[in-house]
């Protein structure tokens, strides 16, 4: 070591050794700012800024080395052999290149070490080739064992500080430069040391020795070459650094333009925020930077975040409130680093939507009640539990009675209006757990306690029944409620809402304002009835129906003047029906229209096997009047069977009336042109109005029997009987007094003009045969 | 502003001994007193023989809005709307609420409104049956009887023989 100290010290020209000195740490600033410079851009560029660096690399190390020889002071003439100097440079430049290829892309150590290798190499062979160009007047002697100890330590520095080099650790790879640097000194200043010249004049320079006159300006320009590529280099570098910082603003403005919150970490470490996330969190993004992001995220640890797929957590906000997040981690390289950026969304909005969604989705717009869909769910659970406890508990469906009418009359928007009060005295009358749904319509469902059912109908009957003021309009309607207890009336919701409904109509059916409870005859009823629509859609068709007459005499003379139809239904297994068990249910059902116009063809048919001056009467449906084909369908009739018009009769009661005047009144002066007569049924049952006489065509009036009962005796009834005879003749209509069954109120009906009775007295009502061979007796008389 | 009457009927459905009912009784009265008067109603409560009977007097709106807040109460049952009409004066401008003390003439009252148990009456007889409320009120806050009036007005409201 003291030889290489001596050496330095006494056998170099110390200013010269500065320059070379100079020229590494240039060359090399030159080498690696090119290099990065080659890794920054791409394609071909790439490739010429890599060689360039390259060669500027191993331009350093042999100009490093020249200026160190030129500075070498050996005591003698010294010159350089061209052709090994040249060598050397080039064997530098195919040396440096086979490591940085060996090297370059590749963190394997071992690899990255035997790349080390190969540079000290080249660097060994460019000292001792340079070395060996190096010629003196005198005798060159070698220190073989400093040879090998340069040898021995500085390759081992190579391969460690191409291993460093390429090592994650910023500080460790800040290490590789300094490394290199004393490795070559260590070699270069080894390698002189090594060298031991004595002079001897015997011994000259060859002729093609090139003296160092020559050299310096050679190695000078080789220098020079260096700075410029240095500067270029420090120009490529501060572009580098600008384009980063714009890179960096840039990326800056895009993360604070993101809705999405985002947290930049490292170790767990808020490094940097966007715009977003500071304002979620409520203070500014400096003071997040350095926060560790457990304090914002206290329930959600960093390392259980998955990076494909984003999860739920709460985020802790300055002011102590928790927001509910969706959380992403992703590793992001930025620059070379990687690093770990979590995203944090915000989801109180979609939080907020989605509640708003659902309790659209579930309430009804109109009155806030759970809709039929939220009802269904709360009925299931209902009954579910009640399976499994037994617990009981009353499902209770109430209907408003007149709302329809209130709708109608006072309108959409009243009748709305009314809904939702109806809702809220609804809300009233039950306690806050019960609930109360609006099914659509003016149907509402309520669920209580079973003990709490009996009152809590009570008080809705009540409450809704009292009056309703809107604008100045009193609206009176009521409810009616039907009961079912589950699980007893129905273990499952549908057939549980059956059994309440059930109820419902039962209780409708009552008049209104009432609560039913369930009752298993309600079901069997239900049954009933429907079986008997089913048979009597059938009957029809079946041929079950049968026309029988009932005759009618003029009360003096006791002659047959003819006879009403009256349609019997012959059930195959319940025998004769009434009709009024089955004509209601067949207005109702809307098969009253087809049976009333047979009855009217059979009629007329039958009635042309009779003597040609008796008539026959057939009953006219109000659902039949309102259609205003009626005429001509009964002109149809009248053509087909061959019965005169005057031979028909039809009977029509006030409440046909009642309904769509304008076409009945068309329709019945129509059948009058007809010579068909018209005649007012029951009269005197109903609102037995006046107006109806004078405005429709009538040719006759039917008393009805209620009042015949009490003839003689009553005397209200005598006086109604014999008021209505009189009216009737004054109006040019004849009077048919119904229910004549005994001989007084024949008598009666005699001495008060009347022209016609029909009743039991004469005959009750028979078959079509019978009433043909009656009527075609000899004696046309009852008498 | 038009100004209305309003007259109901409804069955008291108050829990507890004669007291302790008519406590509640007095403190709906001033709960509806300050109510009334936020929203420039007047009128006066009897509360007799288990049944009430309210006049009820002020802007449409406003009366509407009471109303429905009335037929909301469960303290009460088969309210009854006895009438509902337009008036030319106030007959209670002195009371947001008040209530009619028991009398001799208030039996006359509940036996009118209660022989009509459902149904509303004539204006004429409601005009009678208020004025004899405020004489009623008038008379115990004068401290002596003013005969002729409450026979006059009791008069009035007498059914026509049926």
């Amino acid at each position: 070591m003291e030889t290489i100290y001596s050496c330095l010290r006494d056998a170099h020209d110390q200013d010269l050794l500065w320059i070379a000195a100079l020229v590494c740490v240039t060359g090399v600033y030159a080498s690696i700012s090119l290099a990065r410079h080659a890794s920054r851009v791409e394609g071909n560029s790439r490739k010429a800024w890599a060689a360039v660096a390259i060669v500027s690399s191993a331009c350093t190390a042999w100009a490093t080395h020249m200026v160190g020889l030129l500075a070498f002071q050996p005591g003698m003439q010294a010159g350089f052999d061209p052709l090994l100097t040249l060598m050397s440079l080039l064997l530098t430049i195919i040396g440096i290149s086979a490591s940085m290829g060996t090297a370059i892309g590749s963190r394997n150590r071992l690899r990255r070490a035997g790349a080390g290798l190969l540079l000290g190499l080249s660097i060994a062979l460019l000292h001792y080739l340079g070395q060996a160009a190096y010629l003196v007047t005198g005798r060159v002697t070698w220190n073989v064992q400093l040879v090998a100890l340069s040898l021995a330590w500085s390759l081992p520095l190579f391969a460690a500080a191409m291993v460093l080099s390429g090592d994650k650790r910023n500080s460790l790879r800040h290490l590789a430069g300094p490394l290199i640097l004393s490795a070559i000194a260590l070699l270069h200043f080894a390698g002189m040391a090594a060298l031991e010249l004595t002079f001897d004049p015997r011994i000259s320079l060859p002729e093609s020795a090139l003296p160092p006159d020559v050299v310096a300006p050679i190695v000078a320009a080789v220098c020079a070459a260096l700075v410029v590529l240095a500067f270029m280099g420090l120009r490529f570098a501060l572009a580098a650094r600008a384009q980063a910082i714009r890179d960096r603003s840039r990326l800056k403005q895009l993360a604070d333009l993101a809705v999405e919150g985002l947290a930049i970490c490292r170790d767990g470490t808020i490094d940097a925020v966007n715009g977003s996330l500071a304002t979620l969190v409520g203070c500014s993004q400096q003071d997040l930077k350095g926060r560790t992001l457990s304090s914002l995220l206290p329930d959600t640890p960093l390392s259980k975040l998955s990076e494909h797929q984003e999860q739920d957590g709460e985020l802790f906000t300055n002011d102590g409130t928790r927001v509910p997040v969706r959380l992403l981690r992703k590793i992001v390289k930025i620059g070379n680093v990687d690093q770990t950026v979590v995203a944090i969304r915000d989801q109180r909005e979609r939080l907020r939507t989605e509640q708003r969604m659902r309790t659209l989705a579930f309430t009804d717009a109109l009155t806030g009640l759970a809709n039929r869909l939220q009802f269904n769910q709360i009925l299931s659970a209902n009954c579910e539990k009640a399976n499994a406890t037994e617990e009981r508990f009353a499902l209770l469906l109430l209907d408003l009675d007149r709302f329809k009418f209130v709708n109608d009359t006072f309108g959409h928007a009243m009748g709305d209006e009314l809904l939702k009060r109806v809702a809220r005295r609804l809300s009233a009358c039950c306690g806050s757990t019960t609930s109360i749904a609006r099914l659509g319509g003016d149907e509402f469902a309520i669920i209580v306690d079973e003990e709490l059912a009996q009152d809590t109908a009570e008080t809705i009957i009540d409450v809704l029944g009292r009056p309703y003021l809107i604008d100045g309009s009193i609206m009176d309607i009521a409810a009616s409620v039907g009961i079912a207890i589950g699980p007893a009336d129905g273990s499952n919701p549908s057939v549980l809402s059956r059994s309440a409904d059930l109820a419902l109509y039962t209780a409708k059916h009552a008049g209104g304002s009432v609560y039913r409870r369930f009752e298993r005859e309600m079901r069997e009823r239900a049954q009933a009835r429907r079986q008997l629509e089913l048979d009597l859609r059938r009957a029809l068709v079946r041929e079950e129906f049968e026309v029988h007459y009932q005759p009618q005499v003029d009360p003096g003379d006791g002659r047959f003047q003819g006879a009403e139809a009256l349609v019997r239904w012959r059930h195959p297994e319940r025998g004769m029906v009434p009709p009024a068990d089955f004509i209601p249910l067949a207005e109702e059902i809307g098969l009253i229209s087809p049976l009333g116009e047979w009855v009217l063809r059979t009629a007329c048919e039958q009635a042309t096997g009779w003597p040609s001056h008796l008539t026959v009467a057939v009953n006219l449906s109000p659902v039949q009047l309102r259609d205003s084909a009626l005429a001509a369908r009964v002109m149809q009739i009248l053509q087909d069977t061959g019965l005169p018009g005057s031979r028909l009769e039809l009977e029509i009661t006030e409440t046909a009336l009642l309904q769509d005047e304008e076409t009945t009144y068309n329709t019945l002066h129509a059948l009058r042109a007809m010579g068909i007569r018209i005649s007012m049924d029951d009269f005197g049952t109903g609102y037995s109005s006046l107006s109806y006489l004078r405005r429709f065509p009538f040719s006759k009036i039917k008393i009805d029997r209620s009042f015949v009962r009490q003839v003689p005796e009553d005397q209200e009834s005598v006086a109604i009987i014999q008021a209505l005879t009189s009216l009737a003749a004054k109006l040019n209509m004849t009077v048919t007094v119904e229910g004549v069954e005994t001989a007084e109120q024949r008598a009666f009906t005699v001495s008060e003009g009347c022209n016609q009775i029909q009743g039991y007295l004469i005959s009750r009502p028979i078959e079509s045969v019978s009433i043909r061979a009656l009527f075609n007796e000899p004696l046309q008389s009852v008498a | 502003m038009p100004l209305y009457r309003l007259l109901y009927r409804s069955e008291i459905a108050l829990n507890g001994s004669k007291d302790q009912i008519d406590h509640q009784i007095d403190q709906i009265v001033s709960a509806s007193e300050q109510s009334n008067h936020l929203s420039g109603l007047t009128g006066a409560l009897i509360a007799s023989g288990g049944v009430f009977i309210q006049a009820l007097e002020g802007p449409l709106g406003a009366l509407e809005a009471t109303f429905e807040k009335i037929c909301l109460d469960l303290r009460h049952k088969r309210v009854n709307l006895i009438e509902l009409a337009a008036a030319e004066e106030r007959i209670f401008p002195e009371w947001s609420m008040i209530r009619v003390a028991q009398g001799a003439q208030m039996i006359e009252i509940c036996t009118v409104v209660g022989v009509r148990e459902s149904g509303r009456l004539d204006t004429s007889t409601t005009s009678a049956l208020v004025s004899l409320m405020r004489n009623i009120l008038l008379t115990k806050s004068a401290g002596s009887l003013d005969n002729e009036v409450a026979a006059g007005a009791s008069a009035a409201i007498r059914l026509p023989d049926r």
